[in-house]
């Protein structure tokens, strides 16, 4: 079960959260989620999969495949569907044990520009 | 020890005190009439006037508030001081009125940022004005006067409504506390110039030198650089991660 404390936090920091559940794996919506500098569109729905799924420790959905500048470039789940609608995401590796917030960040990072220094 | 204003409207220095003396412009005044709040050019003014401001019909009478059947009755060429009471209604001249010779104190409306409470108290101090209107004891309380230099009313200084009945808030006293949030955890700290790293080690535990810092702007998650100075003022919120993502 999510931690509702985890929850919590990330309420404070995207408001337009809701959970959801399917085949007994729990699920994070958040809203209109913006997105890094340079992301088109700059807005999308995003789905948060804070378990295990796909060999990644967790994954986060796009409602949309966007344009953007970081090294996220391969787009190795389209048209996923989950709770009812679709969902893409690039194949973006980020380390076990982490809060719901670093797990956003940290996926939020694939379409970031980070400059090379 | 607070300030007392001499004849002159003067706020003159009192033994341990370092305020210099200042002369004030005169105080705001306000009315409530029928429950509206409405802006008064003066403290005493023609009842003809403050109906017409208050969009009052013509074939109604003013009132004042004393909370008893006996309230005070004006004609429209009477002239009315606000300091005797601010809170009025209105009924039409039609109707019977009880003979004047009210005994009870008037209501009186103390408005605060263009917010009205009412009292029969006229003798109040900051602290309980603030509590009448809910307010934190942390803000910077003004009596609203008719020139940019507002008076600051200090830490239990009377208040006293025959002064003036406006008040506005400009801002926190100096050294008070603003809220930030780090991590979805609230912490208190002084407003001002913070660099990354002295935010970093606000949160409990503090947050290692490695990780990122970001902050949420609009909505969207920024990350600072190590050298950025953030201006803290109040309701910032800022998340951490150490980055271990990559593509795979």
């Amino acid at each position: 079960m999510v931690d509702p404390s985890q929850v919590g936090a990330l309420k404070k920091v995207f408001p337009n959260l809701e959970l959801g559940k399917e085949s007994e794996t729990e699920f994070i919506v958040i809203r209109n989620l913006l997105l890094p500098d340079g992301c088109i569109p700059e807005q999308v729905d995003a789905l948060l999969c804070p378990t295990p799924r796909d060999g990644y420790p967790s994954r986060l959905f796009l409602s949309q495949q966007i344009d953007h500048r970081g090294k996220g470039t391969n787009w190795n789940a389209a048209g996923v569907r989950i709770l009812g609608r679709q969902w893409w995401a690039v194949s973006w590796k980020n380390r076990e044990g982490q809060t719901l917030l670093e797990m956003v960040q940290d996926h939020l990072r694939a379409f970031r520009y980070e400059s090379p220094n | 020890m607070p300030k007392q204003n001499n004849a002159a409207g003067m706020a003159a220095e009192t033994p341990g005190s370092t305020t210099t003396c200042e002369r004030y412009s005169p105080a705001k005044w306000n009315a409530v009439v029928n429950d509206t709040l409405v802006p008064a050019a003066n403290r005493k003014l023609l009842v003809r006037v403050l109906k017409h401001q208050a969009g009052v019909p013509a074939d109604h009478v003013l009132v004042r508030d004393h909370g008893s059947e006996v309230d005070v009755t004006f004609s429209d060429d009477d002239t009315i001081d606000l300091a005797e009471g601010n809170v009025f209604y209105s009924v039409a001249r039609c109707e019977p009125r009880p003979p004047d010779g009210c005994s009870q104190p008037a209501k009186l409306a103390f408005v605060v940022q263009d917010r009205y409470e009412v009292t029969i108290r006229p003798d109040q101090t900051r602290e309980t004005l603030l509590d009448l209107f809910g307010l934190e004891s942390d803000v910077q309380l003004y009596r609203d006067r008719e020139s940019p230099h507002d008076e600051l009313i200090d830490l239990g200084q009377p208040v006293m409504f025959a002064d003036g009945s406006s008040f506005a808030i400009h801002g926190k006293r100096p050294g008070a506390k603003v809220q930030i949030s780090i991590n979805g955890n609230d912490y208190e700290i002084a407003p001002g110039n913070y660099s990354v790293e002295d935010i970093k080690k606000v949160a409990k535990p503090p947050i290692p030198r490695e990780d990122t810092l970001s902050q949420v702007i609009g909505g969207k998650i920024v990350p600072l650089a190590p050298a950025q100075v953030v201006a803290i003022k109040g309701c910032e919120v800022f998340v951490s991660n150490c980055p271990s993502g990559g593509a795979s």
